[in-house]
Formats: C-alpha cells, sequence, structure tokens
C-alpha cells in the first residue's frame, strides 16, 4: 500500500512539474491554445467569477491584457484512484506566484488551485476544476 | 447536495477557530488516508497531521480570512482560502493561502487534503 502511494505521489509530481510549466508558458505566450488544457466540463472560479466550462472562459480570458507569470511554490496530492501505479490517476494542484498584467503597474499576488485529470490520449493532464484568487 | 458555500463557510470558520484556540481539537477533521501540504512538508494521516501542526512554532496565531471560494469536486467540496496569519507580539502579519479538498463522512465533512503556504513579499 504505501508502495502503490509513493509510485502515485512520483507520477502525480511528475505530472505536476510539467502541468505547471506548460499551463503559464501558453497562458502568457500562446493564450489561444490554452484551451486545450480545458474541456467543456471544466468548472473554473476566476476570482469569485464562476465559468462553466472552456467556452465562457476562454472568452474571458482572451479580453484580459498580455500577462507575465512568475510561479513561486507548488504542491500537489494524488487523489486516490483505483488506477495502477504508474498510471496517472487524478490530483489536486495548488500554486502561488505573482501576476503582472501589461495594463497595470505593479504585479499581484496570486493562488490557483486546480484539480487535474488525466487524458488518457496523450498521457496529460487537463482541468477539471480550477479556482484562481489574487492574494 | 447541500448549499456549497454554506458547508465551506461553517467549515472554514470551524477550521480556523479551533486552529486558533486549541491544533490538538484538529484531529477529527481529518482521516488515515488525508494528506497535508505544509510549507512544502508532507504528512499523511490524521495523528501526523496533528502532531505536525501542533510541532509549529507558532504561539497565539490568529487567522483572519480574506477570501473563500468553494466549488463542488470530486464528490466533494475544493475550498481555496486566502487571509493573514498574525502571531502573538507581532505587528506585521504574513499572508496565507490554503486549499483543502472536503469529502462527506455522515453528516458532516473531514479534510482529505490540505495544502499550505505563506505567500511572502506583499
Amino acid at each position: 500500500m504505501a508502495d502503490s502511494l509513493k509510485e502515485h505521489v512520483d507520477t502525480s509530481s511528475k505530472g505536476a512539474d510539467q502541468f505547471v510549466e506548460i499551463y503559464y508558458k501558453l497562458f502568457d505566450t500562446q493564450r489561444p491554445v490554452l484551451n486545450r488544457l480545458y474541456r467543456d466540463s471544466s468548472a473554473i472560479l476566476w476570482n469569485g467569477n464562476a465559468y462553466s466550462g472552456i467556452t465562457p472562459f476562454a472568452e474571458f480570458y482572451n479580453k484580459l491584457s498580455s500577462s507575465e507569470h512568475t510561479v513561486n511554490a507548488y504542491d500537489c496530492h494524488p487523489l486516490p484512484t483505483s488506477t495502477a501505479p504508474g498510471t496517472p490517476g487524478s490530483m489536486i494542484l495548488n500554486v502561488s506566484g505573482f501576476v503582472k498584467y501589461s495594463n497595470e503597474s505593479t504585479a499581484r499576488h496570486f493562488s490557483q488551485s486546480f484539480i487535474l485529470s488525466p487524458d488518457p490520449s496523450n498521457g496529460s493532464f487537463y482541468v477539471w476544476s480550477d479556482c484562481f484568487r489574487f492574494v | 447536495m447541500a448549499d456549497i458555500n454554506a458547508v465551506a463557510q461553517q467549515f472554514v470558520t470551524y477550521y480556523y477557530q479551533t486552529f486558533d484556540a486549541n491544533r490538538a481539537g484538529l484531529g477529527p477533521l481529518y482521516r488515515p488516508n488525508s494528506m497535508l501540504s505544509f510549507e512544502g512538508a508532507q504528512t499523511q494521516g490524521a495523528d501526523a497531521v496533528v502532531e505536525k501542526l501542533a510541532s509549529l512554532p507558532l504561539d497565539g496565531l490568529r487567522h483572519n480570512v480574506s477570501t473563500m471560494d468553494a466549488q463542488p469536486a470530486d464528490g466533494g467540496v475544493l475550498v481555496l482560502v486566502t487571509g493573514q496569519l498574525l502571531a502573538s507580539g507581532e505587528s506585521n502579519p504574513q499572508f496565507f493561502t490554503q486549499n483543502f479538498l472536503l469529502k462527506p463522512d455522515g453528516g458532516s465533512y473531514y479534510i482529505q487534503n490540505d495544502i499550505f503556504r505563506l505567500v511572502y513579499g506583499l
């Protein structure tokens, strides 16, 4: 039991490393493609505003000024699943850092909480739940 | 499902009241499968979690919650809290962010996942 938990933790950690790198890179430099990381079923809460699915959320974020995110820290926990170790299961991921929008003079601290689900077609993760807050 | 925001609000209020008054009282909120990441240090299981929290050299702590967001997720409730932490004798608050994944158990909820981070540089 302990071994398979360790494997789940390792798999989730690697998945989290990759996801964090891609997510903020896309948000900052290739925002039109960010929608690949979401689905119509994704539940998004952005600073108190709820968006059901990627379509209304994309409409919103495409209007934001260009951004530059700096990630300070992130933590992930694997969520208990019945998938075999080595096969990624879902995870909860919390990221904190700061973001500078081009139309503002100072950066803002943010905290973002994701629940990521595995995408079986390519071994990566997509956003099941997303909660973003300025701190 | 009960009103998510009410559940989360009740939980968050109870959690920080208990934390600030008597950290050991948090034990019943966790289970053997609960995971805590506190500033990067990972623990699992109610006993280990309470031991970790009780060992923190933070006396007379007060949490002030600034924001609380709740969403239904994975059969439970995902809660994101931001706020300030004041230690007695200190005049400068520290900012923190805490993430809970609550799961139902009988009539109430327990903490399955708990992630706490201090926010520096504000």
